[in-house]
């Protein structure tokens, strides 16, 4: 009985969505003027829509290259700062669950040969690669997330291989509480240095270069380093933990 | 003085990320930033009191960017979820580990933006805070049944998170915007059919945390489960803030004749359900959180008076809020030992019932009074005959429970003081004039 | 162009087809490889749709850090599904 029911409910649930997708792609028109916007503060109105602002706007206004980085640290710098700190809860969550059930055994099996040196070449280039893409997140696809996912992954795949490795878990909260704070200061920077909260005070530089975009590196990076710390962490906590 | 409110939920979360790097002071460290934190939400208030409605631009100015959008409403919401958060952790005062006060703090940031943020995918990130630091926070108590109700809550909010970005994502995908305000005044031009499809995925998704029929499954085992803090917190909370999203999901966004009588009936179902099946709990706790479903439905049906009467329908929601807000949670405290010994447990309890049951001059009584009058307005008079009918089951159980509950053992003071303090609230919302007025005031998009 | 539907064709029906398995299987640990293949897969069409950011981090968490975390809770419980 409950599986019929489960399944009725997801079927009405696909239905429903393929039939809203059905409905916007057959009114699908990009560049119509209905999208026009408002300003709820001052009620004045545009004659674009949020998504043609972006793209046109973004280096102007931002200084990044790429428009999905702008849109996620600059314009919704805050919804990034929410995501941070949702998965932070998780990784807080987790590690206040398992806390007491830890017990180190030493009698884990060992990793093949051909793991155990692979990972020791790739690990480097896991690393480098997360790095870069979380310091390039203006310039180049990705950003702090996936930077620190892929740094994250890369600690995985050493916890894989080598059974007994091991990170203090001090100081990855430590690393972890930095990163998050640092975010949160050039956030209330803004409302010091300029107006709003995060927003970006700093000089724009040149657009297309490394030092440039103002607060977004920054942000991005801290983001990175915090992600990665995070995730590891999380990782760790399951792995060690013992029924 | 400008007034930042963004410190709200700056300021929770900047602490919450320095307290790993200051373990052995974190207890402190937490209630200065929960005392911090209401004085702040006092100010916010005022500001509002004087000012009609503050807008804060965050990074860009809107629709482009984000902002907070606070009305009424929703500063009195923050005021309650910040006040009662800080004298609600008093009776969590046990608690050693430093991680469950970075939960806590998180908790109540999530839910202060969930109420004031005027951004719907804002919003969403808001409830994926409060929901995830509640089910680390139910959980924490360890116990078989806490880790049940635990799980229980994870998957349906999980799904429920789904539910709303799906809604999020096809309103984007017609309107362009995400901004609460923009949308609303735009409504018109969206397609039909993917408007109805979207209200449904947002309201499924939010009835989840706002714990409506039929999405309230787990509403009995987490309160059950939960240590009394952690119940408490859930009452005050997360539940206020979704309700409230709930509300600027109703009348702000989809304001329509349809919309409304939907989440009217709803809340009827809501209210019954509740009501008649905490009349036939024996469990102390069950029977507190089957009153909090109810109470829940009353909440969603005076937010659904709006069309004909909106002169009661907000006053009403809003001193409901406060009374279920002050007196479940002043409740849930006293069902830690559920022996009223001393004279302050007396207090406190007793005057929570009579707020409940909606006894003059108590919060309780105006929700209840206001509520009539917007229902008689409507002329929606079977609702109300079942609203009184629902309110004499509620008489009823809470006699039983007030007689089983008065016994000669005392409570802790961690946990005596607190719930006496949190109960007087009801009675001062209800006395205090200035209240009336502050309720009366425009909601955001000027309904 | 008729190469970008045949690929966005067989990648949907791998989704879909993994993601199945992994509901039917009474085997959890082959259940949690055929989600990490769904997130592949899906990652790459999302490198088709040119959302390069989002398949980054689809192909390191969904593939990657999900199926280990699946992995390692299965190895603290039961490898089968009563």
């Amino acid at each position: 009985m409950r599986k019929q029911a489960s399944v009725v409910i997801t079927v009405i649930f696909f239905l429903s969505l393929t039939f809203a997708f059905y409905q916007i792609s057959s009114s699908y028109n990009y560049m119509e003027n209905k999208y026009d916007y408002t300003n709820p503060i001052n009620e004045s109105s545009a004659n674009e829509s949020v998504p043609q602002h972006y793209i046109k706007d973004t280096k102007n206004e931002t200084g990044a290259i790429n428009v999905v980085t702008a849109i996620v640290v600059e314009y919704r710098g805050f919804d990034t700062l929410g995501e941070v700190t949702v998965l932070f809860t998780a990784a807080t969550g987790v590690g206040f669950l398992l806390y007491n059930l830890y017990s180190r055994k030493k009698n884990k099996r060992e990793a093949n040969l051909i793991l155990r040196e692979g990972s020791k070449i790739v690990l480097p280039f896991a690393l480098l690669t997360g790095a870069y893409i979380f310091i390039h997140g203006h310039l180049t696809p990705g950003g702090g997330f996936p930077g620190g996912s892929v740094i994250a992954s890369g600690f995985l795949l050493m916890m894989l291989s080598y059974p007994k490795f091991f990170m203090n878990e001090k100081r990855l909260s430590v690393l972890e509480s930095l990163a998050g704070i640092t975010f949160v200061l050039i956030g209330l920077f803004g409302l010091i240095f300029a107006t709003y909260f995060l927003q970006n005070y700093l000089n724009l530089g040149n657009v297309g270069y490394l030092i440039s975009a103002g607060i977004i590196p920054l942000i991005y990076i801290a983001v990175g380093f915090k992600v990665g710390s995070e995730l590891a962490s999380v990782i760790q906590n399951l792995k060690e933990v013992q029924e | 003085m400008v007034v930042h409110a963004v410190l709200l939920i700056a300021i929770p979360l900047l602490s919450a990320f320095l307290i790993p790097l200051i373990r052995k002071i974190s207890k402190w460290f937490t209630i200065s930033i929960l005392t911090l934190n209401s004085i702040f939400s006092i100010l916010v208030l005022f500001e509002v009191y004087n000012k009609g409605m503050i807008y804060e631009i965050i990074a860009f100015s809107p629709p482009v960017g984000i902002y907070l959008a606070i009305d009424n409403l929703s500063a009195l919401l923050a005021l309650i979820i910040n006040v009662f958060g800080a004298i609600n952790f008093v009776s969590t005062l046990k608690e050693k580990s430093f991680k469950f006060h970075m939960l806590y703090l998180l908790a109540i940031a999530g839910s202060t933006g969930i109420v004031i943020t005027g951004d719907i995918f804002n919003m969403f990130v808001f409830f994926e805070i409060t929901a995830v630091a509640s089910y680390a926070l139910v959980a924490s108590k360890k116990s078989e049944k806490a880790v049940e109700g635990a799980i229980k809550y994870m998957i349906l909010g999980s799904l429920g998170s789904t539910f709303i970005l799906m809604g999020i994502a096809l309103i984007y995908s017609q309107m362009k915007s995400l901004n609460i305000y923009d949308i609303a005044n735009r409504i018109s031009m969206m397609n039909e059919n993917i408007k109805w499809i979207s209200f449904a995925f947002l309201l499924t998704g939010i009835g989840v945390e706002a714990e409506l029929f039929p999405l309230n499954g787990w509403v009995p085992d987490v309160y059950e489960g939960a240590s009394s803090g952690i119940a408490s917190l859930l009452s005050f909370g997360p539940s206020k803030a979704a309700i409230y999203a709930i509300a600027r999901l109703l009348i702000v966004i989809f304001p329509s004749m349809h919309t409304y009588e939907i989440a009217l009936w709803i809340g009827v179902a809501t209210l019954l359900m509740g009501e008649i099946a905490a009349f036939m709990q024996t469990d102390a706790k069950r029977m507190l959180a089957y009153s909090s479903i109810g109470q829940m439905g009353l909440i969603l049906i005076a937010f659904s008076l709006v069309s004909q009467g909106i002169r009661y329908s907000i006053p009403a929601s809003f001193f409901l809020i406060v009374s279920h807000a002050s007196a479940k949670s002043s409740l849930f405290l006293l069902s830690h030992k559920n022996k009223m010994g001393s004279a302050l447990t007396k207090y406190g309890g007793i005057t929570a019932v009579l707020s409940l049951i909606g006894m003059p001059p108590l919060a309780g009584f105006w929700g209840k009074w206001y509520l009539f009058l917007g229902a008689a307005s409507e002329k929606l008079w079977l609702v109300i005959i079942l609203i009184f009918f629902s309110g004499i089951i509620e008489a009823a159980y809470f006699a039983r429970y007030l007689h089983r509950s008065i016994g000669e053992e005392k409570m802790e003071a961690s946990y005596a003081y607190p719930m006496a303090v949190l109960s007087t609230f009801s009675l001062a919302f209800g006395l205090l004039p200035f209240i009336y007025k502050m309720a009366n005031m425009h909601l955001l998009g000027g309904v | 162009m008729i190469e970008f539907t045949i690929i966005a064709w067989v990648m949907s029906f791998l989704a879909i087809a993994s993601a199945l398995y992994a509901i039917k299987t009474k085997d959890l640990l082959s259940a949690a490889i055929s989600m990490g293949i769904a997130s592949l897969v899906v990652s790459i069409m999302f490198l088709l749709l040119q959302a390069p950011d989002v398949a980054i981090t689809e192909a390191s968490i969904g593939a990657g850090l999900t199926m280990a975390v699946f992995i390692y809770a299965i190895g603290k419980t039961e490898r089968w599904e009563e």
